[in-house]
């Protein structure tokens, strides 16, 4: 049974977007029918992350193609990315059915959108063909225009301007998608195989007899500016503010949380399977761009008033982070970074919900018509508490540890520069979170005689019970990293040792 | 676009177009065709009807809600994929049957022919639906 | 085909498209990137293209009268894969390179209807197609 986990988790939520279209104006149905199936999901990931620790790379061949077919890897990275993804959907999902409008959202797209969405992420994790990363893609991509264009009662985008978001999101991510197009098709050409534990196979040989093409090079570097798009960055950030603070509150959890995460996942299966010969090019530039990431997002979050919009620049901070582990590239720090993207990822979207509640709270998307609101809802006080802190990297929270380990093993391979340009930008992280903070929720209720408005316009229990998961996983990953720390340990010796992985995909097999 | 002309060659053309794109369906899985192209097909034949007759003259007679075609077709898709594995197989594992039928002669049953026709409804559906609601929107 | 001319081709689309995406014009923008990415499906294609080669159709006739097909594959329990290993002789025309490239339009298609309907929800709202009086999303 666990053979077919793999199929399963990109299979059911496209079979059950298809079904949900049917149940459109049945609410109730939905919302029972739509935790079940993600709730589902999140186990069968678990179940088959467990797996692939106890037993190994699990390899589906869908179709029974061989190699030559499309098949699904679950290695310890794929697999442990979609039980992050899941954890973090299916939080979106309980959290979506009270937040988005009922006429306009939930009665329409938001059911199928959001599970076609799951599908594209969890198909990009774990596939192993290159083409059909790039199908998946454009799925994922798809979909969340879908998704950004909904609106939710704590959304205070006009239409308008999502319509201009989506535009750009989408002009700019076509472009991409051909630069990742032509890196396929160049590669194909030269290799003749879309697997990629065959391409690596086959690069390694031309690389072993010494006539490893200069354009593979190029394609490499594409590949950077494809995964560097997704990811936000620095030369091609600049699409992020504008598209993530136009979503509903779940949509920006996902796309912040979870889908800038693709490009990190991509660089780390595409430059270290594929292209390790590379390495030495690709470790500078994305060290050095991770830096100027860092600073650019930063710089930008302290001068916004948009609480959603510093988030988002405040996001693209922090990916640079994540580059940054990447960038320095030895084993300690990619391990750094693999648990600063968990614990980001959970922080980031714990904040978002919790962003799009308190926007609901004070009627208003501006920081400076905000204030006192621990009187009125201590519960959102305490949420957003929490995620800055985990943000801004202080204890007991899961950032803290994240920071550190990227911080001790950047100091432990000799970038003493690098971690203390980091190290000046994390103060600034710490000063325009606590800022916000400080500001909404502290001081005087802006408007005093209607603080029973506010109170009415509080969490529902549905809310607050996604919230509270959330902030749960995030302090247990702050007390107890021991786990996390050893799962991204045995994934990045994978990762710098693919033989397993080529041997678990093509299997000494002729076919 | 409601010329007489235009009407009367709608009428002759439409039938016939429709059942080319159900014979380039089923031809599919041995032969050039297959559902993506009888899809569009279809979608193209019911889009002339659209455009002579006018939306209006359309929604009169029959309200058709292509999303659910289309939805309709991405369940069957996923169904076969999921037959394969009751059968212990892999998702989207393909198999064939040779069945002697007296008179007709020998056909091929393909189950990939039932994933064609899910990708037929699906694309004529969702052809159909952006085509529908771009052209109501005022 | 000959590939230089091929080439010339592949080039001159990007250039057509990137020109294009670079107007102000947002149908013009809609179009420059249908342009540019049917020149990455003709790269696609062109990557499997060689002369002399016939079409990955294989009738009954092909599969008893050459020897260069391998059928890797149980052919006991159906499964065809035109498949050719190293080192043979191939006869056809690589069929995976058709496929990428069906599905590589695919996706523009519907890409480009999304962003079709994109712009005239935007050519409605504002009454005009020129991006600089388009923008409103600053900070």
């Amino acid at each position: 049974m666990y053979h077919n986990i793999p199929i399963l988790l990109v299979a059911v939520p496209i079979f059950f977007a298809a079904i949900t279209v049917f149940l459109r104006s049945r609410f109730k149905l939905q919302k029972a029918l739509n935790t079940t199936v993600f709730a589902g999901l999140f186990i069968m990931s678990l179940a088959l992350l467990l797996h692939v620790w106890e037993n190994g790379i699990v390899v589906y061949e869908v179709g029974e193609w061989g190699k030559y077919g499309i098949i699904l890897v679950a290695d310890l990275l794929g697999s442990g990315m979609v039980v992050l993804s899941s954890f973090i959907s299916m939080m979106a999902m309980i959290y979506g059915q009270d937040y988005m409008d009922k006429e306009t959202a939930l009665d329409t797209t938001f059911f199928p959108l959001f599970n076609i969405m799951v599908a594209g992420l969890n198909g990009i994790f774990l596939t192993g063909d290159l083409f059909n990363l790039f199908v998946f893609f454009e799925v994922l991509v798809m979909a969340s225009c879908g998704l950004i264009v909904l609106t939710g009662r704590g959304d205070h985008t006009p239409m308008l301007y999502k319509i201009e978001a989506i535009f750009k999101y989408l002009v700019l991510n076509m472009f991409s998608i051909i630069v990742m197009l032509t890196a396929i098709a160049s590669l194909y050409a030269t290799v003749g195989t879309l697997n990629m534990a065959d391409i690596s196979v086959k690069l390694a040989q031309l690389s072993a007899a010494g006539t490893m093409p200069w354009h593979v090079y190029m394609i490499a570097l594409m590949f950077i500016v494809v995964f560097g798009y997704k990811a936000a960055m620095f030369p091609l950030h600049f699409w992020l503010a504008d598209v993530h603070p136009s979503a509903p509150a779940p949509i920006h959890a996902m796309l912040s949380g979870m889908v800038i995460k693709v490009g990190i996942y991509g660089i780390l299966r595409i430059h270290y399977l594929i292209f390790p010969d590379v390495l030495f090019l690709t470790r500078p530039i994305i060290l050095i761009l991770s830096l100027v990431t860092i600073g650019v997002g930063a710089a930008s979050a302290i001068g916004q008033y948009d609480l959603k919009r510093m988030l988002a620049y405040s996001s693209v901070s922090q990916i640079g982070y994540v580059l940054l582990g990447v960038g320095m590239g030895s084993v300690y720090t990619t391990t750094a970074a693999l648990m600063y993207l968990v614990n980001h990822a959970m922080a980031k979207s714990m904040l978002f919900l919790a962003t799009g509640e308190t926007l609901y709270h004070a009627g208003t998307k501006d920081i400076r018509k905000m204030g006192g609101f621990i009187r009125t809802s201590p519960f959102l006080a305490t949420i957003f508490l929490m995620g800055s802190m985990s943000i801004a990297g202080l204890p007991p929270m899961g950032g803290f540890i994240a920071k550190f380990v990227v911080f001790d093993s950047g100091l432990e391979a000799g970038f003493y520069a690098p971690v203390a340009i980091a190290l000046l930008f994390a103060i600034f992280t710490l000063f325009y979170l606590f800022r916000t903070w400080m500001t909404i929720f502290w001081g005087e209720l802006k408007e005093p005689e209607n603080e029973s408005d506010f109170i009415a316009r509080s969490p529902t229990p549905q809310i607050k019970v996604a919230l509270a998961l959330l902030a749960v996983a995030v302090i247990f990953f702050g007390v107890y990293p021991e786990p996390l720390f050893a799962l991204a340990s045995e994934i990045t010796a994978q990762l710098f040792d693919p033989q397993p992985y080529i041997d678990a995909v093509l299997g000494g097999q002729v076919r | 676009m409601t010329t007489l002309i235009a009407k009367t060659v709608t009428k002759a053309c439409v039938p016939i177009a429709i059942l080319f794109s159900i014979s380039l369906l089923l031809a599919g899985h041995n032969n050039p065709g297959g559902g993506f192209i009888g899809g569009v097909m279809f979608a193209s034949a019911i889009s002339l009807v659209y455009v002579v007759f006018g939306l209006d003259y359309i929604m009169s007679i029959c309200n058709c809600k292509w999303e659910k075609f289309f939805a309709l077709g991405l369940i069957i898709s996923a169904s076969t994929g999921f037959g394969a594995i009751l059968f212990g197989h892999n998702f989207l594992r393909s198999t064939f049957m040779e069945l002697h039928i007296p008179l007709i002669g020998e056909i091929e049953l393909v189950s990939a022919g039932i994933f064609d026709i899910g990708v037929y409804f699906v694309v004529f559906g969702s052809i159909l639906y952006i085509f529908k609601s771009t052209g109501d929107d005022e | 085909m000959n590939n230089t001319l091929l080439s010339i081709t592949i080039a001159l689309l990007f250039g057509i498209g990137t020109f294009m995406i670079l107007r102000k014009d947002i149908i013009k923008i809609v179009l420059g990137m249908t342009i540019l990415s049917h020149s990455a499906n003709l790269l696609i294609f062109s990557s499997g293209i060689t002369g002399g080669k016939t079409v990955p159709i294989i009738t009954e006739e092909i599969a008893q009268h050459t020897t260069g097909i391998i059928f890797t594959d149980d052919l006991v329990n159906g499964i065809l894969a035109p498949i050719v290993p190293e080192g043979t002789e191939m006869l056809f025309v690589d069929p995976m390179v058709q496929a990428l490239t069906l599905t590589a339009i695919v996706i523009s298609l519907a890409t480009t209807s999304f962003l079709l309907i994109l712009s005239y929800r935007v050519y409605k709202e504002h009454n005009t197609t020129d991006v600089s009086k388009v923008r409103r999303l600053r900070g």
